[in-house]
């Protein structure tokens, strides 16, 4: 299984990379839209894990330019943010309707275990991913 | 009255965004410790705790400070406190992977502030760059210090293209939309904090240039009494 983790922050991701990793996940780190878009295109990966709050763009101008490639409109995508959004359920629905993302993790209530179980069920069972929003 | 409780309330929100940033560090970090046979990073640790209490502090400070009727203003060394800043912040920017530069321009004697406001505006403003310049290509954090016509800037530059529009704009929003601060992302609340503290020493945290390099700082004008000496 291999997992593009789009996180700023260099410490944090390297604590979910360990994290993942004990799950056997291969994980590549980007830190900004375009170092995931480099990586996507050396390697597709089984599923994005990604911060909405990125240096240099946001999440959502990322989520419109992945979507717009036919190959990429279905990878699995996980939101894994440190902010919640105050309307936060038109905000999941958007998301669910424009970019096919369903799963929406809030960083301080997300254990390490939740998130490796989140990610080992979303990558093998794409089709299903709904259930879990 | 109703603007400065507004003003107050935006930026307590902000700081409180900003802590969940190393309090999640630690939390995770202490479930993987416990989860794998991962070391625990007790440094680690330590620092981000550091960096969240810091800016606790430096909030209080500025509360304290406004409720004071006149500021006690004092001679204050920039190039020392500058020296002092980029010291304190030099085992986190290791973290991170960014190299700390200081840059202090000739001798231009002490400024007339407060001096545990400076130290605390320009920490955080350090910490913030530190972890901002470590998604640049280059990164590197320059501490400068150096004279202009309008006084002694004291400043802190990186190669993130800041302007000063992003950063009014930034100042504007703090914490209702942090999603369109580009370059500046979710570290910019202790440079809200360091702003407020610029403020009640009757100054402002301003984007500057240094070289090539973009950052904030502050103007501080020259201590007249020392001049006198």
């Amino acid at each position: 299984m291999q997992v593009l983790l789009i996180e700023p922050d260099a410490i944090l991701a390297a604590t979910y990379k360990q994290a993942l990793e004990a799950v056997d996940a291969h994980v590549i780190i980007a830190q900004g839209a375009q170092e995931a878009m480099f990586a996507i295109d050396e390697a597709l990966p089984d599923i994005i894990v990604m911060e909405m709050q990125l240096p240099g763009s946001n999440g959502i101008a990322f989520l419109q330019e992945l979507r717009s490639y036919s190959d990429l409109a279905h990878l699995p995508v996980i939101i894994h943010a440190m902010h919640m959004p105050r309307n936060v359920r038109a905000v999941k629905a958007i998301m669910a309707r424009d970019f096919s993302v369903h799963t929406w993790l809030y960083k301080p209530k997300t254990t390490i275990q939740t998130l490796q179980q989140v990610v080992v069920y979303q990558a093998t069972m794409p089709a299903t991913t709904e259930e879990l929003a | 009255m109703w603007h400065e409780a507004e003003q107050q309330l935006r930026l307590l929100r902000s700081v409180a965004e900003q802590l969940k940033l190393p309090l999640v560090t630690i939390a995770r970090q202490a479930e993987l410790a416990d989860a794998t046979d991962a070391p625990l990073d007790s440094e680690m640790m330590r620092l981000q705790a550091d960096v969240a209490m810091k800016l606790l502090d430096s909030y209080l400070l500025g509360l304290e400070l406004i409720g004071q009727r006149q500021l006690d203003l004092e001679p204050v060394s920039v190039s020392s406190t500058l020296t002092d800043v980029a010291h304190a912040v030099s085992n986190f920017a290791k973290r991170y992977d960014v190299s700390v530069e200081l840059h202090i321009a000739g001798r231009y004697g002490p400024v007339m502030a407060h001096s545990q406001a400076l130290r605390a505006a320009l920490l955080n403003v350090g910490y913030g760059l530190v972890a901002q310049s470590a998604t640049l290509e280059a990164k590197r954090v320059v501490f400068a210090g150096h004279r202009t016509p309008g006084g002694i800037v004291a400043g802190m530059y990186t190669q993130s293209g800041l302007t000063a529009d992003a950063w009014r704009q930034a100042l504007i929003l703090q914490d209702s939309a942090p999603q369109p601060l580009t370059p500046l992302n979710s570290a910019s609340a202790g440079m809200f904090v360091a702003d407020a503290l610029g403020q009640i020493m009757e100054t402002r945290l301003r984007v500057s240039r240094f070289g090539r390099k973009q950052g904030l700082a502050m103007t501080l004008q020259p201590s007249k009494q020392m001049q006198l000496v």
